[in-house]
């Protein structure tokens, strides 16, 4: 039998959960083993100490866990609401973006620039122009 | 005068199931202890343990209408919590030692009380540091049995190990805690 088993069976002992042929066995390998009976005290002591520990969250756990709850039930209630709302914003901007990039483009080939004095228009106005117009628009 | 009844967690289940959220509430308050053992037990007192824990009950909110009830309600949320835990501390999201984020709000809280038992507190400081120094695997093992008192044959069952597994990482665990603690035990 090895060693190791027995200091394994202590545990099992201290729960009453060995069987009586394996209860037998350690009671007769305690005999023979001291360090056996030291071992059980050693366990007995660290469970003592370790079931005294005691954790606690902050205070207002309950409320913080009920509020996030809340904003999920909330999210997925808004999206049972309005199933085709995520997809149909998708599709809107795709589309945005395409008329955009097609805008620009048919601009591009009329004037052959994409500056913004083409884009208004002005691109073929000179100075003299502007004043001519600033002079006699009376 | 108005008498509270108060319900098993069973009907609470059942109440919560059919959307009313202060028997959610009531099952939160019930097992915040218990929760908070086994996930600060695991993280040590993070930003996230309390994460974790409020997530533990996230998930089995999501997961309620499928709680058949095979294990009691403390051992499932439990299993949900000690798996989170794992969750974060193998994605590293852990800084290695025990942070603790209301380590200020405690120490304010000792100026306060004078009668606080020093000697206790730190003794309990130095258990959780022990305990921190484990292995996962270990702590996992060291919390349930020894912090919680689940039986070996529960700790196995809620870590989903073998028997004989969790007796050894026990005895493991034992010899290393002993060499930290050794003035204590």
């Amino acid at each position: 039998m090895k060693r190791g088993k027995f200091y394994r069976w202590l545990w099992m002992s201290e729960e009453n959960a060995l069987t009586e042929t394996r209860k037998k066995k350690l009671d007769r390998a305690m005999k023979k083993m001291p360090d056996l009976e030291k071992s059980r005290r050693e366990i007995r002591k660290l469970s003592e100490l370790l079931s005294e520990r005691d954790y606690h969250f902050r205070p207002g756990f309950v409320d913080r866990t009920m509020n996030r709850i809340a904003s999920q039930v909330i999210q997925s209630q808004n999206a049972e609401l309005f199933p085709g709302i995520a997809p149909a914003f998708k599709w809107i901007s795709i589309a945005g973006v395409a008329a955009l990039f097609i805008l620009v483009f048919s601009f591009y080939l009329s004037q052959g620039s994409l500056s913004i004095e083409s884009f208004f228009g002005t691109n073929s106005f000179s100075d003299d122009n502007l004043i001519s117009y600033l002079l006699y628009q009376n | 005068m108005t008498s509270k009844k108060i319900h098993n967690d069973w009907e609470l289940v059942e109440m919560a199931r059919q959307g009313d959220m202060n028997a959610f509430a009531e099952i939160v308050s019930r097992y915040e202890g218990k929760i908070a053992r086994t996930v600060i037990g695991m993280l040590g007192e993070t930003a996230e343990a309390d994460d974790v824990g409020q997530e533990t009950f996230i998930r089995f909110f999501k997961s309620i209408h499928s709680f058949r009830g095979d294990s009691s309600l403390g051992t499932y949320l439990t299993r949900i919590a000690i798996n989170l835990s794992y969750n974060v501390l193998k994605k590293g999201k852990r800084t290695g030692s025990l942070v603790q984020i209301w380590n200020e709000e405690e120490k304010e809280m000792d100026i306060v009380d004078e009668s606080q038992d020093h000697e206790e507190k730190e003794k309990g400081e130095m258990i959780d540091k022990a305990i921190q120094s484990l292995e996962p695997g270990f702590r996992a093992v060291v919390n349930l049995r020894l912090v919680q008192g689940y039986t070996t044959k529960e700790t196995a069952e809620i870590l989903g190990l073998p028997l004989g597994t969790v007796l050894s990482r026990l005895s493991r665990a034992q010899m290393q805690l002993q060499g930290k603690l050794k003035h204590l035990i």
